[in-house]
């Protein structure tokens, strides 16, 4: 089946899941949540969470918290949350935002243009203003792709303070840095009471662990990591599966480096041994379904145009021969699997890459969250988190497909697969459906029993 | 291309791109022999209507879509269908191939990669062909063409996506590609069998839709009206050549969040023109000089449907399930009610018998109550979802229980059950829904309104259910 279709008929099956089955949401109850990253802090913009290596968690526990202006779904298309309409001017360069009239903060306190903005001051790449009523957003450059950025969760709206104070469906009822966060409904919330009457999360929970506590009954609602997804499936779990939406790449080395080890690394034999339900292998920085070009990044192995690579980057600039190290974060027990593959292959077209745990390596093999289903904003994304800038205001697929292009190269990005987010739902929660970009919508939860 | 199309809903200020040659995307379905000779005339008119056509290269560039939309036409209509959608397309990457390769001997391949069926490609390809030949472009084999193309038919979520990789003699590869929107599906009505389900779609909106009411027309030569209920307004609108236009939109005021399973009712009003409950608000349409809502916090008993003896139930206002206090007419004395105390429940029915009405309710348990006046009965495991309504088909016992029910697809589907001894009985297949039944009332006698929400499609939809006997 070809990649699109498959996607699609994920995404029909995600969205045909029987969220509630013809049966109304009931009020009450408890989730339980199990998470393997730990949260130092729930403000998401603080610190970067690109660099912090934890942006999938503050992703997906950020809107239980705070709203954003707008949401845009994996097609590209926005939709109100905080602002209930928007216009942009001919150049995109001004952007005004009208909001949902009616929506308190936690405390009471009601949102306003003015709380709007200054909870998006300090950014560098646009400035929040308010006139009346409404807010104002303006950038020298031309931002078509604005409703993505402001969607994601570093952009959320919150009032900070001695405590950050939000809209979203759930308070903060107690949070452990690194450790737990507990939460209740938020009974003021501008969507509607959540069903649930609040939600316990764990963090720093491995995925051995967290299915341990998941087949114990102790947990309601786990990660499963890409290459757990097909142990999972065959042992008669269905685990919910986004669109691939995270990026494995090797970082760094020199252009003919790294252009002989994507011709050496054998994507398609290691997804099938590794990694399999919803992974992709990669050429390019987006993935298929989000691109569309995938066709202009082959995937295939070609042993012996990567030795001439290799050969010919010798003769133009002679250096003694090296190994290259290569790291990845030790932690994460997929990259490490992941970086052993790497290395072997490489050593198929004379490249000598030895696998150390220093961060200080030549190469680095990083999973990087695309963030956003905007071709455009996703490709910032990526440029944030390996130090390369990327043009504001790409749209058209063949801008995207030349700036992917310019990322590989400026930034040194050898992309190697796209993965999936994946959960696991115990039976006693109805109405999860997984979005096709991995978020966890736990207000339209609701659950059966205590 | 940009593809930003799908953000206009919202976007109050951008421009709309506007279609080429409107007569050429709007051909029907199905043609026939006598409309072909009509196809030509309007593409032929169209060409030389410049000011409307401007993307329309005069030369040469009419006879290759009247050529490539006769092969389609032989291969049916719907692939003369396909012919007026991937026309412009085709133009766009067949001038920037040109571009590349001027005019003389090239050899062309087309490969799909996307979901494209083979009819679309073939009709992609023989659209892409023939504006290639317009540019002076000869079609060769590859051992005498002096270029060489690969397209490549692809997509994202979004878009179709077609490449086009141009290879002149030895030089670099150059890359160009159009970005083409998908065409929006149709809904498909279904039938099921016993009793007869049929499913017209009446309206489609982004915003949760709550109810629906036909409404009747102020004079016998208009055509038909419909009220729309979501969370924030009412639409009146009317039907126009086989459309619904909106007339106006009446804000609903309130003050007080709502429910995350919002809930709405339309009531057809006997001396104002709608009456519109909410969770603990009620609006009434006034006219002062122009149609109004006006809108109080109460906590107002709604009516089941719209007859006035009928039953009214308390719905709490902050939640999704009504309170279990009923508010009956009783023959007591005139405009007598009294309460009675059910358990919470989602939605009930009345379906007359002979002696008495048998009540059903979907309670908030998951268990289902019929009343008789004498017992309340419990059914346990009848696949029935939350929402009921009573509809009058005059087969079996003459009034059935449509309820909404999952099917194996994980979408919803509407079915009708008898009650003939006090069990229910399936009277019909399903009748499925694209998504989940968020709002199901009954309407007159033998029919019922529907309210899905599609995901796939991001947007609620209304639908008109009708009922009659079947085989």
């Amino acid at each position: 089946m070809r990649l699109a279709v498959r996607y699609f008929a994920v995404a029909i099956f995600l969205v045909g899941l029987p969220a509630w089955g013809g049966v109304r949401p009931r009020y009450g109850g408890m989730l339980r949540v199990a998470i393997a990253e730990s949260l130092a802090s729930l403000d998401p913009a603080e610190p970067d969470p690109v660099k912090s290596g934890d942006a999938v968690t503050r992703a997906r526990v950020t809107p239980l918290l705070f709203d954003t202006l707008v949401r845009v779904d994996a097609e590209g298309r926005g939709h109100p949350r905080l602002a209930v309409a928007w216009q942009a001017d001919r150049s995109y360069k001004r952007w005004q935002f009208w909001l949902r009239p009616g929506v308190k903060f936690w405390d009471g306190a009601p949102l306003t243009a003015e709380a709007v903005v200054a909870s998006l001051s300090g950014r560098a790449e646009w400035k929040a203003r308010a006139d009346g009523e409404f807010v104002v957003i303006e950038s020298e450059a031309s931002r078509p792709g604005l409703l993505a950025e402001l969607a994601l969760a570093r952009n959320a709206i919150m009032r900070r303070g001695p405590a950050l104070v939000g809209t979203g469906p759930f308070l903060i009822k107690s949070f452990v840095a690194g450790k737990s966060l507990e939460l209740a409904a938020n009974d003021g919330s501008w969507g509607g009471r959540p069903f649930v009457d609040g939600v316990q999360i764990e963090f720093g929970k491995s995925l051995r662990d967290q299915i341990v506590a998941f087949q114990l009954g102790k947990v309601d609602l786990i990660e499963v990591g890409a290459e757990q997804i097909g142990k999972v499936e065959s042992e008669g779990r269905k685990a919910q599966v986004s669109f691939p939406v995270e990026l494995v790449a090797v970082v760094g080395g020199a252009a003919n480096v790294r252009e002989a080890l994507s011709l050496a690394v054998d994507r398609k034999s290691i997804q099938s041994v590794l990694l399999r339900g919803g992974s992709e292998a990669a050429g390019g920085v987006l993935p298929e379904w989000m691109s569309g070009t995938g066709v202009l990044f082959p995937v295939q192995v070609d042993l012996e145009k990567g030795r001439q690579t290799l050969k010919a980057g010798q003769a133009r600039a002679p250096a003694p021969t090296r190994a290259w190290t290569l790291s990845c974060d030790a932690g994460d027990g997929l990259a490490r699997l992941l970086t052993d593959r790497v290395a072997l292959n490489a050593r198929e077209v004379g490249l000598s890459v030895q696998v150390v745990s220093s961060g200080t390596a030549d190469l680095h093999l990083e999973r990087i969250p695309l963030g956003s289903a905007d071709p455009g904003v996703a490709l910032g994304e990526v440029g944030r988190a390996v130090g390369a800038k990327v043009a504001v205001g790409l749209s058209a697929p063949g801008e995207i497909y030349l700036a992917e292009k310019k990322l590989m190269d400026e930034g040194a990005v050898v992309p190697l697969f796209h993965l999936p987010l994946a959960s696991l739902v115990g039976e006693r929660v109805r109405g999860f459906s997984e979005d096709k970009l991995g978020g966890w919508g736990l207000e339209e939860d609701w659950v059966e029993g205590p | 291309m940009k593809s930003r199309k799908g953000r206009a809903g919202y976007n109050l200020g951008t421009p709309s791109m506007v279609s080429y040659c409107e007569r050429a995307s709007t051909l029907p379905q199905g043609l026939k022999p006598r409309h072909f000779l009509a196809l030509i005339a309007g593409l032929k008119a169209c060409a030389a209507q410049k000011p409307k056509c401007r993307s329309l290269p005069l030369v040469g560039i009419t006879n290759s879509i009247v050529i490539g939309v006769f092969v389609l036409f032989l291969l049916g209509g719907g692939s003369a269908h396909a012919a007026s959608v991937w026309v412009d397309p085709a133009r766009e990457l067949a001038r920037k191939i040109a571009e590349i390769t001027g005019p003389g001997a090239v050899a062309v391949e087309v490969g799909n990669r996307s979901s494209l069926s083979k009819v679309d490609v073939a009709a992609v390809r023989t659209a892409l062909e023939g504006e290639l030949t317009a540019h002076g472009v000869h079609l060769a084999a590859s051992d005498r063409a002096s270029a060489s193309v690969t397209v490549t038919l692809s997509e994202n979520v979004r878009e179709y996506v077609w490449v086009a990789e141009v290879r002149v003699g030895k030089n670099e590869k150059s890359v160009v590609m159009v970005a083409v929107p998908r065409p929006e599906a149709g809904a498909v009505p279904a039938v099921g069998s016993g009793v007869v389900l049929r499913k017209q779609l009446l309206w489609t909106q982004e915003e949760a839709i709550l109810d629906v009411a036909m409404l009747d027309s102020p004079d016998k030569n208009s055509g038909a009206h419909m009220a729309v209920l979501d969370g924030s307004k009412v639409s009146l609108l009317h039907l126009e050549k086989g459309k619904w236009q909106k007339d106006q939109e009446l804000p609903v005021q309130h003050d007080r969040a709502w429910p995350r399973d919002l809930r709405g009712r339309l009531v057809v009003g006997k001396d104002h023109l709608l009456d519109a409950y909410l969770p603990g608000v009620l609006c009434s349409t006034v006219q002062h000089g122009v149609m109004a809502l006006e809108c109080a916090a109460r906590d107002e008993p709604w009516p089941v449907d719209a007859a006035e003896s009928s039953p009214r139930f308390v719905l709490d206002a902050k939640k999704n399930y009504f309170t279990g206090t009923l508010l009956q007419r009783t023959n007591d004395a005139p405009g007598a009610r009294r309460y009675v105390n059910l358990p919470e429940f989602y939605s009930a029915v009345a379906l007359p018998r002979e002696k008495y009405v048998l009540w059903i309710f979907t309670s908030v348990d998951g268990s289902i109550h019929a009343l008789d006046g004498m017992t309340d009965q419990v059914w346990r495991g009848v696949p029935w979802g939350s929402d009921i309504a009573a509809v009058h088909t005059g087969c079996g016992s003459g009034w059935q229980v449509a309820a909404s029910g999952k099917t194996d697809t994980g979408n919803d589907e509407l079915k009708v059950y008898d009650v003939p001894d006090r069990e229910p009985m399936a009277m019909s297949s399903g009748l499925n829904f694209p998504g989940r039944i968020t709002a199901l009332w009954a309407g007159s006698e033998a029919q019922a309104l529907a309210v899905v929400r599609n995901v796939d499609a991001g947007r609620y939809e209304a639908y008109k259910v009708g009922f009659s006997c079947g085989e």
